[in-house]
């Protein structure tokens, strides 16, 4: 009987041990818990079709109201909205994306003149990114840009199929060429590592280049499965890499090797759901801030690692 | 004992492992009628007509119809001792080359019996029908072009299979025979004077000449395409490209959309003024990821009809929307111009009208089929950012419900929004 139980006892540990234990992808899976919603600026106007948000230290965040022309600045401190201050500048009068700097400066891409428009963290205007140094040809068509901890700006010129990776003072650093076969790159991200992050958004693919590399390389395959919709944005956090979906309403998750994780959130009206998601930023809390575009919103999540 | 296990073993082998044809020489089988092709004709009787055809497949006239099919079981269609694919491939290996450039789609399916007669044929290599009808029964698009076409390509009367290999290329696209120009320059020497003058010296014989000849036939002259962009019908090509005596005569004078900007200035203008791009249109290659630049058979110069330029990029939705039972008849007809501005827009999705009513007001008359507010005053009850418009209960593409309706009855329509009305 003694042996008996001490079987048993065998196997439970065993099985505790293989089948208990959390497997390595659930572990390194980041659920999204939604905290808050935000709908309009200090006075009360709604925003519309906010394309783009910002995160900064303290709490910082900055919407890109992109069909109000404007940018409004929040605080989102322990699970509050607070602020709302807007931003309307004739120099910037179609805000796409926006990046906040470690100073707190704002950087947003302007649609209608097609260049990185910079702002002081208060929103007064101070120049707009001239790409100093930047090799042939001279005209830079950004689609989208990043900045990293050290205030490097990373530029993703369209028309050169290239990225310009620029220091905090706009002067040029180095280019990386495009991919031969890729099919359209139309999003980038940079790790803390400083590390390039590229999507092909026809091909549904990404690529990454190391801090000191001069080329991209692929980077998990072929990810048709798990991009089933075109995917349009992409922002990456402690190691794992979030491409949203715009007409798929979701976000998907990827390891740090470009290996599928998880697709999540789904399309609809209620506060959690999403339709045609566009630019997401993730605070040093593992907040994560969506510019919920055809809701005219922007839905604040907490990241579940 | 051994060698008794020896003998039995070569014995069995000299019995089982004879050539088909000794043991059919010998029925081993005891067969009533020992000649198969007979014995199967007994039943199979409509066979005897057939087989007085010219062209009778080898198999078929040496009495081999078990090479094909089983006689007893089977699990495929008409007793085929296996797929279609790998029957015929059992004897007819090495049809598809093994660094096939393009492959036939029904030779890929293996569907050889789309083409060839398995039996007996009054044509040629078994087809079931003669020569280059055969092809247009399929390719009935280039079949009618040929036909109407006032120039005509003396290959093409010859038949498809001058140019085209129809079951697979190892040298070429589209199954061609050589690769462009190698194919074309075999006939067209394309260092005599009248060739060089016409192509103002530009060594053309590097080209692609299907970039602005219609290999197939045309109604213009030197067939060409149906459309030609100016600088081409002028012969102006140094407009865009560098001299034909430059040491890279046809690297373009300008990057991107730019080039195309020295003339098409207002269109270029317009384009950029407007906050949302159709990205292609600003990349490395531009207007040319659309638009064909010396000539087309598509209007406005595009390299396709619309429908197929769109799945290029937008497979995806494409596919979605094939499969919807309720399609917007633009969708349906390839339109997808008529929603979306191919260029640039003010609106998402590259609407270029202030709101998605005013889009569809274009077509529709809202204010006859539905008394529902519509508009800036209708806040949406669901979020009070929206305000209620077509798609608030259509979707653009189609749905699986009636009307484009986002929801199959009224009431699970209505309650979305409604939600008091919820049952």
């Amino acid at each position: 009987m003694i042996r008996v139980k001490k079987i048993a006892c065998v196997c439970l540990a065993a099985s505790t041990l293989f089948l208990g234990r959390p497997q390595p992808a659930a572990a390194q899976t980041a659920k999204f818990r939604h905290l808050a919603s935000i709908y309009a600026d200090d006075q009360g106007a709604g925003l519309n079709l906010p394309e783009g948000v910002g995160c900064g230290v303290n709490g910082k965040v900055v919407v890109a109201d992109t069909a109000n022309g404007r940018l409004v600045r929040f605080t989102y401190v322990n699970k509050t909205v607070s602020g709302g201050s807007v931003i309307k500048i004739p120099e910037l009068s179609a805000p796409f994306r926006v990046q906040l700097n470690s100073k707190g400066e704002i950087y947003a891409l302007d649609g209608k003149d097609r260049r990185i428009v910079h702002l002081s963290p208060d929103g007064e205007f101070k120049d707009a990114v001239t790409f100093e140094g930047a090799p042939p040809p001279a005209t830079i068509l950004p689609k989208a840009f990043t900045i990293d901890l050290l205030d490097n700006i990373y530029v993703l010129d369209v028309s050169s199929s290239r990225v310009l990776v620029m220091n905090a003072r706009g002067q040029f650093q180095k280019a990386l060429p495009f991919p031969n076969d890729i099919g359209f790159g139309s999003d980038l991200a940079v790790d803390t590592a400083g590390g390039v992050l590229l999507l092909d958004s026809i091909r549904r693919r990404m690529f990454f280049a190391d801090k000191d590399a001069t080329a991209f390389a692929p980077l998990g395959g072929d990810l048709s499965e798990a991009l089933a919709t075109m995917p349009t944005y992409l922002t990456t956090s402690k190691g794992s890499t979030f491409v949203a979906l715009g007409s798929g309403s979701s976000i998907v998750t990827f390891r740090r090797d470009g290996s599928f994780i998880a697709r999540q959130l789904n399309h609809g009206w209620e506060e959690g759901s999403l339709n045609h998601p566009s630019q997401m930023c993730i605070n040093d809390k593992d907040e994560a801030f969506i510019a919920d575009r055809d809701n005219s919103r922007v839905q604040v999540f907490q990241l579940i690692r | 004992m051994r060698w008794r296990l020896t003998i039995a073993c070569v014995s069995l082998a000299a019995l089982f492992g004879a050539p088909p044809s000794s043991r059919g020489q010998q029925n081993p089988y005891r067969l009533i009628e020992p000649n198969q092709t007979k014995a199967c004709l007994g039943c199979h009787t409509d066979f005897a007509q057939k087989l007085k055809k010219p062209f009778v497949h080898s198999a078929v006239k040496a009495g081999d119809c078990s090479g094909c099919h089983d006689p007893h079981v089977s699990s495929h269609p008409r007793l085929l001792s296996g797929g279609p694919k790998a029957v015929c491939a059992g004897c007819h290996d090495g049809v598809i080359p093994a660094k096939a450039k393009s492959v036939h789609k029904v030779v890929a399916d293996g569907e050889c019996q789309g083409c060839h007669d398995p039996h007996a044929s009054d044509s040629a290599a078994l087809l079931v029908k003669k020569g280059d009808d055969l092809c247009f029964d399929c390719h009935e698009e280039i079949g009618e072009r040929v036909t109407k076409a006032r120039f005509k390509h003396d290959p093409v009367r010859k038949g498809c299979v001058t140019c085209h290999d129809p079951h697979a290329s190892d040298q070429s696209a589209h199954l061609l025979k050589s690769a462009m120009p190698g194919l074309c320059v075999k006939c067209h020497k394309p260092d005599g004077p009248a060739f060089v003058a016409r192509h103002q010296k530009y060594p053309v014989a590097r080209a692609s000449c299907s970039t602005c000849h219609d290999p197939h036939g045309s109604n213009q002259p030197a067939l060409l395409l149906a459309g030609v962009h100016a600088p081409v019908t002028t012969g102006a090509c140094n407009k865009c490209h560098e001299g034909p005596d430059s040491a890279v005569p046809f690297a373009t004078k300008g990057n991107g959309f730019e080039l195309c900007k020295g003339c098409h200035n207002d269109m270029v203008t317009a384009t950029m003024a407007k906050p949302r791009l159709h990205w292609p249109v600003a990349d490395k290659r531009a207007c040319v990821n659309c638009h064909n630049p010396h000539a087309s058979n598509h209007e406005k110069l595009l390299k396709a009809d619309t429908r197929e330029l769109c799945r290029g990029c937008h497979k995806d939705t494409l596919k979605r929307i094939a499969g919807l039972p309720a399609k917007h008849q633009p969708v349906d007809t390839g339109m997808c111009v008529a929603c979306h501005s191919p260029h640039s827009s003010i609106g998402a999705y590259l609407i270029d009208q202030p709101s998605v009513i005013k889009l569809c007001e274009q077509c529709h008359d809202y204010e006859l089929h539905s008394a529902h507010p519509l508009g800036e005053k209708a806040v949406d009850p669901r979020n009070k950012n929206l305000r209620v418009d077509c798609l608030s209960c259509h979707k653009g593409h189609g749905t699986e419900f009636k009307r484009m309706l986002l929801a199959e009855t009224n009431v699970e329509m209505c309650s979305g929004c409604h939600k008091k009305f919820a049952r």
